[in-house]
């Protein structure tokens, strides 16, 4: 430890003087003020670490951030030091290549900078071997890598709940059971869905119930709560929790007790809460459905995972990933792999996993652009299509497609075409059976089978 | 100043505090007296 080299870069005096003292007893320190010295330095020394002010002047130019990526270039870990709990700075400069974060107040009232730098200096050993990007979280994106690693570091420094925020599919359950085996591993891991719980029971899944509670509660029924005492809750969905439920679970965060339903008998429980949702819960709570007071009882650390879109890198070495898992060997053309990179992965890392089991079943080995799914090749989005056709009726994407292209009057011949094949495949040419089979008059029968057999002749000939 | 920036005043005065201690440095020392006396004028204000 003693043959280490750091960097602090701090306008402050005090806390530059400061840190150099707390750092000194692990190494050399080189301290700057200023982004020239600090620029300085960085031209003449590698550091193994360095602390970076965001603000080094009163302008509030945030000039930290170019030290920041300067440290990037030159391969040294980075920490942003900041008096602001400003989490757009301190996500721009994750964006630029920061490593960690310390908060100045943290800094003095902690034992001092001890157990952060020891746990640092561990976690930055960890990170190019760290087999949960090697096995588990497959991603090229550094600035992903940052964000994951900084939670690992916040989750192993101190014991708070987890928020995991970011669109469906986008690997937030994969977090939180990460979490939970950095946290306690040989304890209980516990998950449920909210959306899976209809409101009436999401209480009696929650609490657990005594026989007798409510009508059909034959037995006594242990909730997840107590399940995972001792353990980690993860509560995916948690936006579909009841404003009621919020208040109720709320105050067992607080009092670590809870009586299950129909039980005045209070119990005693203490589990990591991990919690998860797509949904902006600024938005609900703005609607009056969530809880202010819940939802900083939750986000403790928050981390936001991104849509796969913002992480185009990812699409191709993901997807790879995934076909590797099967004996089949797959290959991709390099049109198909610009294909998949364009495409929006409206369902994310979840979508791009399916699509991984579609192209398994191909009996080709080598995937063109072409035997890719047509909304894939367009960029078009599959959910979109069918929402904005089904609210119409029983259109399927498919028919809405034929539509667009041929026109209304086509396809209504082709159901009819297809109709007449159909009946005929069941029950033979006949008349009477065929045209109550399509419960259609005999004129109109007539119709379709001499229009049916014109096209058969036309495709014949 | 707003809370969390007293708190940031406190935590400097803090780590002024424990340099205070193993520093004969008069610069140091000038910039402790500086946000004590921030610290106070504030305190006085409100």
């Amino acid at each position: 430890m003693s043959n280490l080299q750091f960097l602090v870069v701090e306008d402050e005096l005090i806390i530059r003087k400061f840190m150099a003292q707390e750092l000194a007893q692990y190494g050399r320190v080189f301290e700057a003020d200023t982004e020239e010295k600090a620029n300085q330095i960085l031209g003449n020394i590698k550091p193994d670490m360095a602390f970076v002010d965001l603000n080094l002047s009163e302008t509030q130019n945030f000039e930290g951030l170019n030290i920041i990526e300067k440290c990037k270039q030159a391969d040294v870990p980075s920490v942003v030091l900041t008096g602001h709990q400003d989490q757009l700075i301190v996500d721009e400069a994750y964006k630029r290549g920061a490593n960690h974060f310390f908060s100045k107040g943290d800094i003095a009232s902690a034992e001092g900078l001890d157990s952060s730098i020891t746990n640092f200096i561990k976690s930055l050993n960890k990170l190019e071997v760290d087999e949960f990007f090697v096995n588990e979280f497959i991603t090229e994106s550094e600035s992903l890598k940052s964000k994951i690693q900084f939670l690992k570091s916040q989750v192993l420094n101190s014991r708070q709940n987890v928020l995991i925020t970011g669109p469906s599919g986008s690997g937030k359950s994969k977090i939180a059971e990460y979490v939970h085996r950095l946290i306690n591993p040989e304890s209980e891991f516990v998950s449920k869905n909210l959306t899976e719980v209809s409101e009436n029971l999401i209480e009696s899944e929650l609490f657990g119930h005594v026989k007798g509670a409510f009508t059909g509660a034959t037995e006594d029924k242990i909730g997840l709560l107590e399940k995972a005492d001792g353990g980690t809750l993860f509560l995916d969905e948690i936006g579909a929790l009841p404003k009621s439920t919020q208040q109720k679970l709320l105050k067992v965060i607080e009092e670590k007790t809870f009586s299950p339903v129909g039980s005045v008998k209070a119990k005693k429980v203490s589990f990591n809460l991990i919690t998860a949702t797509c949904e902006d819960l600024f938005e609900k709570i703005n609607n009056g459905d969530f809880r202010l007071d819940f939802y900083f009882r939750i986000k403790g650390i928050e981390v936001e995972m991104p849509a796969l879109k913002e992480r185009r890198e990812d699409i191709i070495p993901l997807l790879n990933f995934f076909l590797s898992k099967n004996k089949k060997k797959i290959s991709l053309a390099d049109d198909a792999k610009k294909t998949l990179e364009k495409y929006d992965w409206h369902g994310n890392v979840r979508e791009l996993m399916a699509l991984s089991k579609e192209l398994l079943g191909y009996s080709k080995g080598y995937i063109s652009s072409e035997d890719l799914p047509q909304y894939i090749q367009e960029n078009s989005n599959p959910l979109e299509k069918t929402k904005a056709t089904n609210t119409d009726g029983f259109l399927s994407p498919r028919m809405w497609e034929y539509i667009e292209e041929k026109g209304m009057l086509d396809l209504i011949k082709k159901i009819e075409q297809e109709s007449f094949a159909k009946a005929e495949r069941l029950i033979g040419r006949k008349v009477n059976a065929m045209s109550k089979k399509l419960n259609i008059s005999k004129t109109m029968y007539y119709r379709i089978e001499e229009e049916y057999d014109q096209a058969k002749k036309v495709v014949l000939q | 100043m707003n809370k969390h920036e007293i708190e940031n005043l406190i935590a400097k005065i803090s780590m002024g505090w424990k340099l205070y201690k193993s520093s004969d440095d008069q610069e140091m020392i000038n910039e402790i007296k500086k946000q004590i006396l921030k610290l106070q004028t504030e305190l006085e204000e409100k």
